[in-house]
């Protein structure tokens, strides 16, 4: 199943860097020698088994905003699952930002109604810690005054730290098909395999596409943090020509497994419990791949 | 060199071929953009939105002739894109393009357009010259000398840049030319283009003592023999003379020769142009009244198949009319009203034979030959081919 994901932005606010880090492996730094993207790159991006994103990296420059809403309009808007606004924090244009913005939801709004709008404020990392969040909400408040009855959901972001991946992480769980059956799974597994929390991660991007949650955990960055870390773990393991497998992390206090799952994802089971040892454990979870790796190559329940 | 050998062909000027030059830009903020156009501008900002893909395109166009056609115009441009941390968004591009009308044919047009992109390429990473705003500046004046000199001369020479070292563009319109004709010891070479045209001096000592050989009337083997250089050094040099348009080929014109008219004949007929050059190049002597557009017009049709140039002379009497024979042969031959009439000898057997005369060694017959190659050939005269081939049996002759 094809899905459309529009990246929209005034140029330079940081889109194609942010594709390259989620879906080409980049690091953060690497991405200082990325071109300006020409018109449209389109790309496509295998997700679990049964989705394939089709990934709309627009280019930012005035002559191909005004081609967008203009020559262009029903090609670039229409059939789009999800648009992507980015907007960068630095902007020193905000009023001509918040128009195209518009300009972005009006197309929607005539060829693709249904389309879920993800506002990202990109390059936070330049704004200093102390006013970070003030700055975000304000911008926050700005935007969804221009996006009234719309479900538009912001994040502030930085390619620089894990935010980017919680921004990502929510993009695409609002694609994933059977995701309900997918986290319904994950729960029946969790509690079978008296597990604390499971989180099931997409190979490629690292991006958290179902989680289960057992136990209550007050470190709400915690998902990100996780996926970011293996993410630049893998790639290291990448450099040195080698791949990443899995990491078994015991202590005192619980045991962490991570570890390949189906064709398409990693799997990280926290257990607490001092009775499981880590071999039940990943003996579980070598029981329970046949049926996730079913249930990710299944067709969408329509 | 003698005018009288040469008939003048009507060349053709170069028009104001080229409309305008364009340079079109990436900008970091705007997008593609066009920067200047000179001397006027041609292409309005909504043709401009029409074709800017194809003017500063995706990287993978980059390095290649790319030309659209839009409305009236044909636009040939090569887009440079020049990936360095240096800039803004890690890249520069741009694009120089030639605006022509949509029905010229651009092909000699094409080397001259990279070779300005990849100039401005080089200037622009040795001096900034195109990404420095001072220095851009100064473009605009450039963009209306070369399309100034390239309209008018085909050639443009600009010395220096902004004062930049080594910045010298020096651009030429290559007129694309088919490949010449093989050129035969027994073809003739005659002058079609005036030649004090052309800077003799300027040419390698073979052209210039060929040169001085031509007459129209001599084979490329006497030519040889005469200036003494070598039979494939003067083949090549009347072959590239022959490519660049100055001399054409004709076969020799001997009284023994037969020739008969093309169906152009008919146009002679009507064309005055053509007939008076015909008169200026066939009069024979300055002095007596000037021969007649009809004397010519029978004399020329009289040459047909068994009619040797002989009999015409006897026939038409060309003298009395003030018309010299030969040069209304070498006319006629030129301006593609008359063709020579050739006798290729075939042999009808196999295998050599063995009669001992002097061309039985090379007995090979297939047909191609004409008399007037054989006879370049072995050197010998047609009436001793003749002789020779009336001899060997199983030999025909066939006559087109």
């Amino acid at each position: 199943m094809r899905k459309k994901v529009l990246l929209m932005g005034k140029s330079g606010s940081g889109k194609t860097s942010m594709r390259a880090i989620i879906f080409a492996n980049y690091i953060p730094r690497d991405t200082r020698r990325l071109g300006a993207t020409i018109e449209v790159n389109q790309t496509y991006f295998k997700f679990l088994g049964n989705l394939v994103l089709n990934l709309w990296d627009c280019g930012g420059q005035d002559h191909f905003m005004e081609n967008y809403f203009t020559l262009q309009r029903e090609n670039i808007f229409k059939n789009v699952e999800v648009m992507v606004y980015v907007f960068d924090v630095e902007s020193l244009e905000i009023d001509k930002d918040i128009i195209y913005y518009q300009r972005c939801l009006e197309s929607l709004a005539q060829h693709s109604p249904n389309a879920k709008i993800f506002v990202l404020i990109h390059k936070m990392d330049l704004i200093h810690d102390k006013y970070r969040d003030d700055t975000f909400n304000k911008r926050k408040e700005e935007i969804s005054a221009f996006s009234k009855f719309l479900d538009v959901k912001c994040f502030k972001t930085s390619i620089w730290d894990e935010t980017l991946y919680r921004a990502w992480s929510c993009i695409v769980q609002e694609l994933v098909l059977n995701s309900s059956l997918l986290e319904n799974s994950l729960n029946d597994f969790a509690d079978v395999s008296e597990a604390d929390e499971i989180l099931l991660f997409e190979k490629t991007t690292l991006l958290i596409v179902s989680q289960s949650l057992r136990k209550e955990n007050t470190d709400l960055k915690r998902f990100e943090r996780i996926s970011n870390i293996i993410k630049q773990f893998k790639i290291n393991c990448n450099r040195f020509d080698t791949t990443f497998q899995s990491i078994e992390i015991k202590n005192g206090n619980l045991t962490v497994i991570i570890d390949v799952f189906t064709s398409n994802t990693y799997i990280m089971v926290i257990v607490t419990n001092p009775n499981i040892t880590p071999a039940l454990t990943i003996h579980n979870i070598k029981y329970a791949q046949k049926h996730f790796e079913h249930l990710e190559t299944s067709q969408p329940q329509t | 060199m003698n005018e009288d050998y040469q008939v003048s062909d009507h060349g053709n000027n170069t028009d104001e071929k080229i409309l305008a030059l364009m340079f079109c830009e990436f900008d970091i903020e705007e997008g593609p953009k066009i920067k200047y156009q000179k001397p006027y501008d041609v292409i309005n900002k909504v043709i401009f939105e029409s074709i800017s893909p194809y003017i500063i395109p995706k990287l993978q166009l980059k390095n290649k002739i790319i030309t659209v056609t839009v409305g009236k115009y044909k636009i040939c441009g090569f887009p440079i894109c020049i990936e360095q941390i240096k800039y803004k968004r890690n890249i520069y591009i741009f694009n120089i393009c030639f605006i022509f009308d949509k029905d010229t044919n651009i092909c000699s047009y094409e080397a001259v357009v990279k070779k300005l992109a990849c100039d401005l390429r080089t200037l622009e990473v040795e001096s900034e010259f195109l990404s420095n705003d001072q220095l851009q500046i100064h473009l605009p004046k450039i963009l209306e000398q070369i399309q100034r000199d390239l309209n008018k001369t085909g050639e443009c020479i600009i010395h220096k840049i902004a004062n930049l070292e080594h910045s010298a563009i020096f651009l030429k319109l290559i007129i694309n030319h088919s490949d010449p004709q093989l050129v035969q010891s027994c073809d003739v070479p005659v002058f079609i283009r005036n030649h004090e045209e052309f800077e003799i001096d300027e040419w390698d000592l073979t052209t210039q003592k060929i040169v001085s050989a031509i007459n129209g009337f001599k084979t490329v083997s006497l030519i040889a023999n005469e200036t003494n250089i070598e039979s494939s050094v003067a083949k090549e040099a009347i072959q590239n003379l022959l490519y660049l348009g100055i001399v054409s080929l004709v076969p020799i014109i001997q009284f023994s020769s037969m020739f008969i008219t093309t169906p152009q004949i008919a146009n002679f007929y009507s064309n005055y142009e053509l007939q008076m050059d015909a008169v200026r190049f066939v009069q024979l002597d300055k002095e007596r009244e000037p021969p007649i557009f009809y004397d010519i017009f029978k004399i020329l049709n009289m040459f047909n198949h068994g009619f040797m140039v002989k009999n015409v002379n006897e026939l038409g009497s060309p003298h009395e009319k003030n018309i010299d024979l030969k040069k209304l042969i070498l006319f006629g031959l030129i301006k593609r009203l008359l063709r020579k009439i050739n006798k290729y000898p075939i042999s009808l057997d196999d295998a050599s034979l063995t009669n001992g005369t002097e061309l039985s060694s090379e007995i090979n017959l297939p047909g191609d030959c004409s008399y007037d190659k054989l006879c370049s050939q072995n050197r010998i005269s047609i009436k001793k081919i003749e002789e020779t081939l009336d001899k060997l049996p199983n030999v025909i002759v066939c006559i087109k």
